[in-house]
């Protein structure tokens, strides 16, 4: 019979088959036999899988770009951003953490004031903490960042923390390495920076630090640091030349076609430069490959939506449908960009945007609009859940185990720490009635939209300019 | 005599399929399948090589995909400047694309084929494709793609669709 043919494949093809496969979609064929389920169950086949898919990936794994909010009491949900409205993990006890990074499929949670780090990976629901802290710099009140690195040349995943002017590095290997510490050439500020965590691009951790202050209270990013995984060398680029010294400016990181690209938001422009981050030199290496207009207003309103200094930034690749996107506060603007990196552009070139996508908003919390360590103060009610978009999530069956033979869970006094977040299983309903979950679900509804409704298997190769008209956003239009 | 010169001079190999059809091609291309390979440097692959497991249908695509493989990654024009290279290489992903778009039971065939004939591209192709027709689907649609039977008990299927909940949409 015609059906079952492909009963008589060897076990070893179904493993090869399934090792080409994304991580996703061999979670799920789990489900289909109990041959099946003891393939993607085997040790071995996850190491290699996550060698293939999260570490060295090829055209046909982009990386997922998660949405991460936190709601008032310090809860995570972590969506990714693909059809389909199931979390990626919910974290819980994660108050005074915050999510420093995403590297292949390792989120990176780095505690806010002290020198605390904990690594998890959603997709097995381990994590882990290195065995020690890093020492604690003589300026206690100093801001610090961490990030966590991937070197694909040495298959080494390595914790960074940045100072002012030093780099502790740890090793996440068998034995345990302890800090290391590093002088930087070129000191510079590296603060934790919601429009662009640190980003990995081709085994080289990428972070936009602050830039001194200046006189005229212009904010603008500072030098670009690029750190090389494997050999902890640190090079610091400048930005590149957007053209308005004397305005506001943001940049966010991302990785698009194995280069570092820097989405700049400047007046109402948004322009993204792209860099390959192998060259050594610092020569100017940034190429300008896209610019677009943004609505002044969606800036200006996002001021008031967030107690934030501005509207929230994030730029991303959507992997599966070839689309540049960029959010400013509630707005997503879409382009469909094709799959080849496109040739640079002269600063004259304004391109238009495909989609202008209106956000839920946040409903307002629940916490009364004052203060009770100062009643007199009100202050305008806070939004109950703050989110942010982090891009080059590739989810990954690597064990923390084989990375870290430790057991990450120990805390019997062999110095390892018990990591205090905790991973929530996922219940289906659990906030199905709960109004900040319908706010979750909606958002994560919206941010899809601009997917399109059919997925071509072999897209062709010629960019598809124009072919939808940005929709003006006056009278707002709900596309 | 059967191994007759080919048209540029290069040796040329016949290869039988199970029912009986002959297929002649370049040394070069048969050499892509590591089992011919062998019988070539064996010396016994005159008069014929027979390959019993394959049929003729098959095997004439297997040829075309070997003869393509050959003829566009020999380099024999000369012209080894990086620009041919990569409209070469170009030319090959749009010839593996139109070549594996089949129906599954000649994607298994092929599969099966390559498998057997050990071409290591051909057989990468054929799983990167039936990996491809996985993604997407509901596990009840991967069994109904492949005729797989299910072997699970409905609370044995519950708890692992449960440990991996977060690869399911709208749960």
């Amino acid at each position: 019979m015609a059906a079952n043919i492909w009963e008589t494949i060897p076990d070893e093809l179904w493993r090869e088959i399934l090792l080409r496969a994304p991580t996703r979609y061999v979670a799920r064929a789990c489900c289909v036999s109990k041959l099946w389920c003891s393939i993607v169950r085997d040790p071995s086949f996850r190491k290699l899988h996550s060698e293939r898919h999260a570490a060295a990936p090829n055209e046909n794994d982009l990386p997922d770009a998660l949405l991460v909010a936190t709601n008032d009491v310090g809860k995570y949900s972590i969506f990714p951003i693909v059809p389909g409205e199931s979390p990626v993990c919910r974290v819980a006890n994660a108050e005074g953490y915050r999510l420093a990074n995403v590297c292949n499929g390792l989120l990176c949670f780095a505690s806010r004031g002290a020198a605390t780090v904990v690594v998890c990976n959603p997709v097995t629901g381990e994590k882990l903490a290195p065995s020690s802290d890093p020492p604690l710099l003589p300026d206690l009140h100093q801001q610090v960042m961490f990030a966590l690195g991937f070197s694909p040349t040495t298959s080494e995943y390595k914790l960074f923390r940045f100072a002012d002017r030093m780099i502790d590095v740890y090793t996440l290997a068998g034995e345990a390495s302890g800090w290391r510490r590093h002088q930087l050439l070129h000191p510079c500020r590296l603060v934790e920076n919601h429009h662009s965590p640190p980003v990995v691009v081709g085994g080289k951790i990428c972070a936009v630090a602050a830039a001194p202050p200046h006189p005229q209270q212009i904010e603008r990013p500072g030098a670009v640091l690029v750190i090389d995984v494997a050999s902890e060398v640190a090079f610091t680029y400048s930005t590149p030349d957007y053209g308005y010294p004397f305005a506001d400016a943001t940049a966010s990181a991302f990785e698009l076609h194995g280069r570092l690209c820097l989405a700049i938001n400047v007046v109402n422009r948004v322009q993204f430069w792209a860099m390959p981050v192998e060259e050594d030199d610092d020569d100017l290496p940034w190429e300008l490959f896209y610019q677009f207009r943004v609505n002044k207003d969606d800036i200006i309103k996002g001021f008031c939506h967030h107690s934030e200094k501005g509207a929230r930034r994030s730029a991303w690749l959507d992997g599966e449908t070839h689309t540049l996107c960029y959010r400013v506060g509630d707005r997503l603007y879409c382009r469909y960009v094709g799959m080849a990196m496109p040739t640079p552009k002269s600063p004259d070139e304004v391109m238009s945007w495909d989609r202008k996508i209106h956000l839920p908003v946040a409903p307002s919390s629940s916490a009364p609009p004052w203060s009770l360590a100062a009643p007199w103060s009100w202050e305008p009610s806070k939004p109950s859940c703050q989110w942010d978009i982090y891009a080059g999530y590739r989810p990954s069956f690597l064990s923390l185990l084989t990375i870290a033979p430790l057991q990450p869970d120990d805390d019997d006094g062999d110095g390892l720490l018990s990591p205090p977040i905790t991973l929530e299983p996922l219940q289906p309903d659990n906030d199905e009635g709960n109004e900040n979950g319908r706010f979750m679900r909606s958002l994560v509804r919206a941010l899809q939209q601009h997917k399109l409704p059919k997925r071509r298997l072999f897209p062709t190769l010629t960019d598809r300019t124009n072919a939808k008209r940005i929709c003006s956003g006056n009278p707002p239009c709900r596309c | 005599m059967a191994a007759a010169e080919g048209s540029d001079g290069g040796k040329m190999i016949v290869l039988i399929s199970a029912d009986g059809q002959r297929f002649e091609l370049p040394e070069a291309a048969a050499k892509l399948s590591q089992i011919v390979l062998y019988m070539i440097e064996d010396g016994c692959c005159y008069p014929s090589i027979p390959l019993p497991k394959v049929d003729g249908v098959i095997l004439a695509k297997i040829v075309e995909y070997c003869n393509k493989h050959a003829a566009l990654s020999s380099g024999a024009d000369g012209s080894s400047d990086a620009a041919s290279e990569r409209s070469k290489e170009r030319e090959l992903k749009i010839f593996d694309a139109e070549f594996i778009d089949v129906d599954v039971t000649t994607l298994f065939d092929v599969m099966m084929a390559a498998n057997y004939l050990n071409i290591k591209g051909l057989l990468d192709l054929a799983c990167q494709r039936t990996a491809d027709l996985i993604k997407g689907k509901s596990p009840e649609q991967i069994r109904q793609t492949f005729g797989i039977k299910n072997d699970f008990t409905p609370e044995e299927e519950a708890a692992i669709r449960k440990e991996n909940a977060w690869a399911f949409d709208n749960i």
